[in-house]
């Protein structure tokens, strides 16, 4: 007899529903796993098998096939356990005919018995979803991560025996657990915590409330990394869908603790310089997509600290992600898109010794050094970040002010700003300023009369199209940070301002 | 006489009464050569059987079929082919058959049979 139970498993980031077909035939006791299965996958026989004697179940003393569909494609890890069993288990009438359909079944078994979380069951039940099937048998590890995917009915099981019972109709399966509550590291460090910086506070809840990239350019320990690491505490909670993406996006990539909920917060990465290229863009390996910083970094911050460190395919590979909110890593056999929708925050020093700031006195580096120290960041890169902020040296007069504004004060305006800026752009596929595609910026949203002529001034003191775009875009965000309905002259004035030199990280 | 021995004896006893009853010719028991040994060499029809027995007094450590591995399967194919040299008879079919004995210690044993194994 043959029995057909369906089971996923996650190549990339993105499930695959796979037919599990099992057939005991007449023949010595043997088993053997086909479609093109790795090994932890072939390794599974004998989980199941163990697993199916200790739970009071009876292996069949027969030629056991598990066919795995489609067949052409290469399935890893460990989900495909429990379907398996279930097939097992169905085809010697062990439980009743017909308990596995419209149902799938995700899950490591132990040589005793007990289901285990599979770190990918998100973006397995999504998977199954879109198929078509509602009904999910999981750990009790995994149940919270199943139970955010709308239109799922999440079945809770703690062992084979359990679900054995729960089939037959004798039991009945578990209670979602509650969230395991992690504390974030963003709840620990706070703006409270940052002394003087006036400009640097306001560039960056100009950057939070606008999602545009921001660099930040000046010598060592002014604060530069400390002002980075607290973006992600000013920007609003991930709105649904992306908090979908980003769990199934850290599922996969091994980065929650088992019994996680919902990534709610925005994710913050900070690669190190010396990541290689495929650490921050991800790479395919064996037909298996792992994501990179920037993917990890989606719906968040990417910080790249000391960037003109960085190689320079690691810092080219950007420039793609950061127009089109994806990663496309290209083999020769396959192609495989991965989400990467980040806010870049790079940080600089202006040259090798770190001091060609403001006049630049201390300074000892060589005109040419200084040049080459600048280069390593490219133009097109440099282009595409709106907001270029000189991060100082605070004074002591600054350093002695008191307490400064905390977090969670700053995070309600960069939220009212937000919504400002959704609300306009109700029905459009983006809803901020920073992601206004150009061509719509041109036609749609150009500032009043008075921001017009003051750019129109900037453009013939040397400012690019493009960069009059992004002037714009940012005009936009602080409009809505001052509550009015259209960029002014001052806005215009204020976001030339944020804009910085063209020179980049170069202060010339 | 060691009882496992005895027990394995007694099996191949019950195994060729067993393929009598099915109508099938027992040719040879007990066929030794260098590489081993055929416990029952029968025919049915135009087929040559050799035939593997297995006698086990309780599937406590599982089912007596697990025993045959596939190098048993390979070596029993193997002798197969020497008795066919050896008796200079020419089969069309060849089949390896096997047979699993499980007998407690009351009531008559209980015999599984597979044909054809590969």
């Amino acid at each position: 007899m043959v029995a057909q139970v369906l089971g996923v498993v996650v190549p990339g980031v993105a499930g695959l529903v796979i037919n599990v077909e099992v057939e005991v035939a007449a023949g010595l006791p043997s088993v053997g796993v086909i479609g093109l299965a790795d090994a932890a996958v072939g390794e599974s026989k004998w989980r199941v098998r163990s697993a199916i004697s200790n739970a009071g179940c009876k292996w069949p003393a027969a030629r056991v096939t598990i066919g795995l569909s489609p067949a052409d494609i290469p399935k890893h890890g460990t989900s495909l356990d429990l379907p398996i069993a279930v097939g097992v288990l169905l085809a010697t009438g062990q439980i009743p005919e017909g308990a596995a359909q419209d149902a799938t079944f995700i899950g490591e078994l132990g040589l005793d018995g007990e289901l285990r979380p599979f770190r990918a069951a998100l973006p397995a039940a999504i998977a199954a979803k879109r198929c078509g099937i509602s009904r999910v048998y999981v750990a009790p590890g995994s149940a919270r991560q199943v139970a955010v995917v709308p239109g799922v009915e999440v079945v809770v099981i703690r062992d084979l025996g359990h679900l054995v019972s729960v089939l037959r109709g004798e039991a009945k399966p578990d209670a979602i657990p509650d969230a395991q509550l992690v504390t974030p590291a963003s709840s620990i460090i706070d703006m409270r915590d940052l002394r003087g910086h006036a400009h640097g506070r306001f560039a960056l809840e100009v950057a939070a409330a606008g999602g545009h990239h921001l660099s930040l350019l000046g010598p060592p320990g002014v604060g530069k990394t400390m002002l980075a690491e607290r973006l992600p505490t000013i920007l609003p909670d991930l709105d649904e869908q992306t908090a979908i993406d980003v769990t199934a996006i850290h599922a996969v990539a091994g980065r929650l603790p088992p019994g996680a909920g919902l990534v709610r917060r925005p994710p913050f990465q900070a690669p190190h310089h010396s990541a290689s290229a495929t650490a921050l863009l991800g790479t395919v390996r064996g037909h298996r997509a792992i994501p990179g910083a920037l993917t990890l970094a989606h719906g968040g911050v990417l910080f790249l600290d000391e960037a003109p460190e960085f190689t320079r395919p690691s810092l080219e590979g950007l420039r793609q992600p950061m127009e089109s909110g994806i990663v496309r890593i290209m083999r020769a056999a396959e192609s495989v898109d991965l989400p990467a929708r980040f806010q870049l925050v790079i940080a600089a020093n202006p040259c090798p010794c770190g001091h060609g700031v403001g006049k630049g006195a201390s300074c000892r580096c060589t005109a040419m050094a200084k040049r080459r120290y600048s280069e390593r960041l490219s133009g097109p890169l440099r282009d595409r970040i709106d907001i270029r902020l000189e991060v100082l040296r605070p004074t002591m007069a600054e350093l002695a002010a008191s307490a400064a504004e905390g977090s969670a004060q700053i995070a309600t305006r960069v939220g009212l700003a937000r919504t400002r800026a959704a609300a306009r752009f109700t029905e459009l596929p983006w809803s901020l300023n920073a992601h206004l595609p150009a061509g719509e910026l041109r036609r749609h949203w150009a500032p009043d009369a008075g921001g017009c002529a003051l750019l129109t001034e900037a453009e013939r003191g040397g400012l690019s199209l493009r960069g009059a775009d992004r002037v714009v875009r940012v005009a936009w965000t602080l409009a809505d940070l001052c509550e009015v309905d259209m960029p002014g002259r001052e806005h215009i004035a204020m976001a030339l301002g944020l804009r910085g030199a063209d020179g980049g990280p170069q202060n010339d | 006489m060691l009882r496992k021995d005895a027990l394995g004896q007694y099996g191949e006893e019950v195994a060729a009464r067993y393929l009598s009853g099915l109508g099938m010719t027992v040719i040879e028991r007990n066929w030794r050569c260098e590489t081993g040994e055929i416990d029952i060499v029968a025919s049915e029809n135009n087929a040559l059987v050799v035939c593997e027995v297995k006698t086990r007094s309780s599937e406590a450590f599982g089912s007596p079929f697990e025993a045959i591995t596939q190098r048993k399967l390979r070596r029993l194919r193997q002798l197969a082919t020497k008795w066919l040299e050896a008796h200079q008879i020419y089969a069309p079919v060849v089949r390896i058959d096997v047979i699993g004995i499980v007998q407690g210690s009351i009531g008559s044993p209980r015999i599984k049979h597979l044909r054809g194994v590969e």
